[in-house]
């Protein structure tokens, strides 16, 4: 099949700037959306995939093994288990041991204030070990008995205010008094840098608790799961599971599912949306021309030739539209913070998540031209070249 | 027009380096959390460890425990279970029930997925046992027993050993030396 020249196609393309544009455009919205849609499924992926390491083990209750903030365990569950597991990681003597309690609760701007929702975590000195993504970035360290918070860098999305709101030196109400933020830290990536963490002792007493929700352990190299497993098994009096940091964050990604699943089929309805408004136009487009399209058949040039050629007019237009899109994806969109129940995420523009917005957008310029393309190429030879 | 070709393919080829940047950040660090792991290569059960028939004069669980202390050659009669994993992936060790113990699936009308882990019973822990069978370091083999000799959850057990060091507070710890599975 002889083949329209691919000039010809760029060509028209400047035959009516404002169609090209809004072209341009639907393909351009369409494609930012397709974007929008991945880069939060790939960010939410990534933060409870990058949150665990491989290394860590947490013992949890038994039965709490989909949500840490529900588990209560022993407060000795720690000593035990390095007392009893071989292979515990250890530096300079200390453990890398993590007793932990985890809170979805409030936090005030003043003492009687409004309320906001805040991922906190109570933890002791050893945290900073076992999560060696958590770095402090500002300040330091809270210190026990003396009512102080650290914050992560994305606390103040998760709890819906300023970040400056959650600055060095300022105070939030809980359990009834003044807390100061003393530092701020930095885990990217991670579900931790939604989060507020304080002393652990310091959180129990203000919770009334004396149990923990779980133990982080690091296993040292060559050390293995089965260990910590055993112990479990061999103290079942105690009520916990072992299981890794990676599984327990598996866990909670396969619960999430549905949503991500809802957001991809918004976006497609929507994109479906898109495609009927880039239908309309090109059927505008190609009626107009059909005494063209005619000439071309006369010239001997096959209705195969001619529907590639309007395909590749139509996904020059929508792909160059991608283009945009993916460039201002990748400008706006990349790294922006979004909250959800866990606490917050950046929105992920990757690779993967550019090679579907650009698809898409090509795939928008196939499925846009095909169907009027084909219906302005009905009409015999003869009636074409009389068509006004 | 080979000016508009150039552009869109410039275009195009820097959106590929951004995005398998930020696909290269992200998978080094991934790379570098990961630490290695990998098992040490299972050890052997011992010869003669499953027995073709039940050993005699088997007591219950909560018998032994009332009265058996450490260094006691006993003979243990239960049922595989106790939590979701009863039988420990890579170490030669599992939990055992009390029979007076009723299983999620002996209630009526119950559909519980993993009925071994008695979760409708809340005292369970003060019924169960834990068999281990030990190398010549007196640690557990580092082999799963899921599956030998037909073991696996909900089945009943004889269990013949000594009744090991166990911990205060502690489930009963029996260190096997031969294990009936009943068919």
């Amino acid at each position: 099949m002889r083949l329209l020249p691919w000039e010809y196609a760029v060509r028209n393309l400047g035959r009516s700037p404002t169609r090209l544009a809004l072209s341009m455009a639907g393909g351009a919205l369409v494609v930012l959306l397709v974007l929008s849609a991945g880069a939060f499924v790939r960010g939410m992926e990534q933060s409870l995939r990058v949150s665990g390491s491989e290394q860590n083990v947490m013992l949890l209750g038994r039965g709490s093994e989909e949500s840490v903030e529900r588990s209560e365990i022993n407060p000795a569950a720690g000593d035990l288990a390095f007392a009893n597991v071989d292979g515990i990681k250890t530096r300079a003597g200390v453990p890398y041991v993590s007793p932990e309690v985890h809170m979805m609760t409030e936090l005030h701007e003043q003492r009687d204030g409004r309320p906001l929702g805040v991922a906190l975590r109570g933890v002791t000195g050893a945290a900073f070990l076992v999560h060696g993504q958590a770095r402090v970035t500002e300040g330091r360290a809270p210190e026990p008995g003396r009512d102080e918070f650290i914050a992560g860098r994305m606390a103040h999305t998760r709890m819906g205010v300023p970040a400056d709101r959650l600055a060095v030196g300022k105070t939030l109400f809980f359990d009834g008094r003044p807390w100061t933020v003393v530092g701020k830290f930095e885990a990217p990536g991670t579900v931790m840098e939604a989060e507020v963490w304080c002393p652990l002792r310091d959180l129990q007493i203000a919770a009334k608790r004396d149990n923990l929700s779980c133990v982080v352990l690091t296993l040292a190299p060559g050390a293995e799961l089965a260990d910590v497993e055993l112990f479990a098994t061999l103290r079942s009096d105690l009520e916990l599971t072992a299981m890794r940091e990676t599984d327990y964050y598996s866990t909670l990604l396969a619960f999430f599912r549905p949503v991500r699943a809802m957001v991809w089929a918004t976006a497609l309805l929507i994109a479906v949306g898109g495609l009927f408004g880039g239908l309309n136009t090109m059927y505008a487009a190609f009626a107009s021309r059909v005494r063209e399209l005619g000439a071309l058949q006369a010239m001997g040039f096959t209705r195969g030739a001619v529907v590639v050629s309007l395909v590749q007019e139509s996904v020059l237009s929508t792909t160059a539209g991608a283009l945009v899109a993916a460039a201002a994806g990748v400008l706006l969109l990349d790294g922006l913070a979004v909250r959800f129940s866990m606490g917050a995420f950046g929105l992920v523009v990757d690779g993967a998540v550019l090679a579907t917005g650009l698809l898409a957008g090509a795939a928008l310029g196939v499925v846009g031209a095909l169907p009027p393309a084909w219906r302005s190429l009905r009409m015999p030879i003869t009636e074409a070249l009389k068509a006004s | 027009m080979t000016c508009m070709k150039s552009l869109v393919l410039a275009a195009l080829l820097a959106l590929i380096v951004i995005g398998c940047d930020r696909d290269d950040n992200a998978a080094s660090s991934q790379q570098g959390g990961a630490a290695a792991t990998a098992s040490a290569p299972a050890e052997a059960v011992p010869a003669g460890l499953i027995l073709a028939s039940a050993p005699g004069e088997a007591k219950d669980v909560n018998a032994i425990k009332a009265s058996a202390k450490e260094g006691d050659e006993v003979v243990l009669r239960g049922r595989v279970g106790g939590s979701i994993h009863p039988i420990v992936d890579g170490r030669a060790a599992f939990q055992v029930v009390d029979l007076s113990v009723k299983s999620c699936k002996e209630l009526p009308g119950d559909t519980c997925e993993t009925p071994w882990d008695y979760c409708c019973e809340p005292d369970v822990a003060k019924s169960t046992a834990t068999v281990q069978v030990v190398g010549a370091d007196g640690k557990p083999l580092k082999t799963g027993l899921k599956g030998v000799g037909g073991l696996a959850p909900l089945a009943e057990v004889t269990v013949k050993g000594k009744v090991g060091k166990t911990a205060e507070g502690a489930p009963l710890v029996v260190n096997a030396t031969g294990i009936h599975v009943k068919g």
